[in-house]
């Protein structure tokens, strides 16, 4: 169960993605959308992804929604006070506004991060290409995958270069904001360097014809991609239905 | 100067097109250069702000969406502020296009404009989607506005406004040095690139041409 979800197409799993954003967006009140936290976490424990999952919610969604709740209960104005203590006032309708927004950010934060936890970026790209996407784009979005880590090894390396030289990078801000352009100039330049062969090389091999490439790792839908899209989309579908129109 | 045919359908040439990974990548290791040399500001717009100038607003627009997607694998709140990078990128395109950053007046206009631009959309977003929280540490100077008894978008767009003006002044100033060390036989072949040229090439190659 480990290696079948993140084997699977990354469509069956982008329908689901998709499908619990368009409900929790639409369906009234705020449990479903709580719940869907719940959800993914037993999809990440699933994937075998649970601890990374937990901790990037905790990093970014929780915080957000915490500070949500302090500044729409407590500061922002609102009517129907229930209570007040020094310059807070905690009124209902803040409270109510607060459990709305914080709910929805909750089920399609929850989601994503999931989604981006179980699906390699290649996959997505291979699976772009097989829907005909502009080939452009994905190259761009690949390389991009491939470059930054990259270009942060490359910033290291003329870090250490640029101290044993010389460049203070330690004292007071003035000192360490005048080494900002020597560490980061050799690097946009060398990058732009290197942006002009690639242009040649990409040239070179027929990157601007039209005709469709081949792909060096093939993904292919099996049978449980098809049978698992249709189960989510009728899901889904029940879910909206039974959510938005009882 | 020879007439150059640029808009959004003659800007994503193969040159500019492989500038997008660089701008990306450019933003994120600002970013941590930032942090590592523990600077109060965040240099996380230098790459978008950089590809807008040399390449134009909407191959700007396209590194700047990228960036926050790549981010909101992570974080995604972080996807939805992708709307202040295009709105910040098609700023300083344009801003460019006009030949405002060849000055210091124009850049100093410049620097006020796109300032505007991007705490005014930065607020959009945080205040509809997320009742003016950001999720960073300026949420304090936020909540110290509304305890004043501020409105909410006032204070959201006042805290940007504070916190932004430097950052984004810094980030374009850091841009704007680098392109400056860029090589003009790069430049020259880049849509927007002609005005960050020397003035003495220029007109050599006014002069051949």
């Amino acid at each position: 169960m480990t290696h079948f979800i993140p084997r699977l197409y990354p469509t069956t799993k982008a329908w689901l993605v998709l499908g619990i954003i368009l409900c929790s967006i639409f369906i009234p009140g705020y449990w479903f959308q709580y719940s869907i936290f719940l959800v993914a976490l037993v999809l990440a424990m699933l994937s075998g992804v649970a601890k990374r999952y937990t901790s990037l919610f905790l990093k970014s969604i929780f915080i957000i929604s915490l500070f949500i709740f302090i500044i729409q209960t407590f500061l922002v104005y609102h009517d129907h006070i229930i209570g007040s203590w020094y310059i807070f006032k905690v009124s209902s309708t803040g409270l109510q506004a607060s459990l709305t927004m914080t709910s929805k950010i909750v089920a399609i934060g929850a989601i994503l991060i999931w989604f981006f936890q179980v699906t390699q970026v290649k996959d997505i790209a291979a699976a772009m290409q097989n829907a005909g996407w502009n080939k452009k784009l994905i190259f761009v979005m690949l390389s991009t995958m491939q470059l930054i880590p990259q270009m942060t090894s490359m910033m290291n390396t003329i870090a250490d270069a640029q101290r044993s030289r010389g460049v203070e990078t330690e004292g007071n801000l003035i000192t360490r904001m005048k080494s900002f352009v020597p560490m980061l100039g050799p690097v946009v330049l060398t990058s732009i360097e290197q942006n002009e062969e690639r242009v040649l090389t990409l040239e070179s091999r027929a990157f601007s014809n039209r005709q469709r490439p081949t792909l060096m790792v093939p993904v292919n839908k099996t049978k449980a991609d098809y049978l698992l899209s249709w189960i989510i989309i009728i899901i889904m579908l029940g879910i909206f239905y039974w959510g938005v129109f009882k | 100067m020879r007439k150059r045919k640029i808009g959004i359908r003659y800007d994503f040439n193969l040159l500019a097109l492989l500038l997008i990974p660089i701008g990306v990548s450019l933003s994120v290791v600002g970013y941590q250069l930032s942090t590592v040399l523990k600077l109060p500001i965040f240099i996380d717009l230098i790459g978008t702000v950089m590809v807008s100038m040399i390449a134009g607003p909407w191959v700007g627009a396209a590194t700047g969406i990228l960036g926050n997607l790549v981010n909101g694998m992570l974080n995604p709140i972080s996807i939805p502020f992708a709307f202040v990078s295009l709105c910040t990128a098609l700023a300083t395109g344009y801003l460019s296009r006009w030949k405002m950053y060849t000055n210091i007046v124009g850049i100093v206009i410049a620097g006020l404009l796109v300032d505007v631009v991007s705490a005014t959309s930065s607020a959009v977003v945080s205040v509809l989607l997320f009742g003016g929280v950001t999720g960073t540490g300026t949420d304090f100077i936020t909540a110290a506005f509304l305890a004043t008894g501020q409105q909410i978008w006032t204070s959201v767009i006042s805290t940007n406004l504070i916190s932004g003006t430097i950052n984004t002044i810094i980030n374009m100033v850091l841009a704007l040095l680098i392109i400056h060390n860029i090589p003009p036989r790069f430049l020259v072949k880049l849509n927007y690139g002609w005005n960050y040229i020397p003035k003495k090439l220029r007109r050599l190659e006014e002069s051949l041409s």
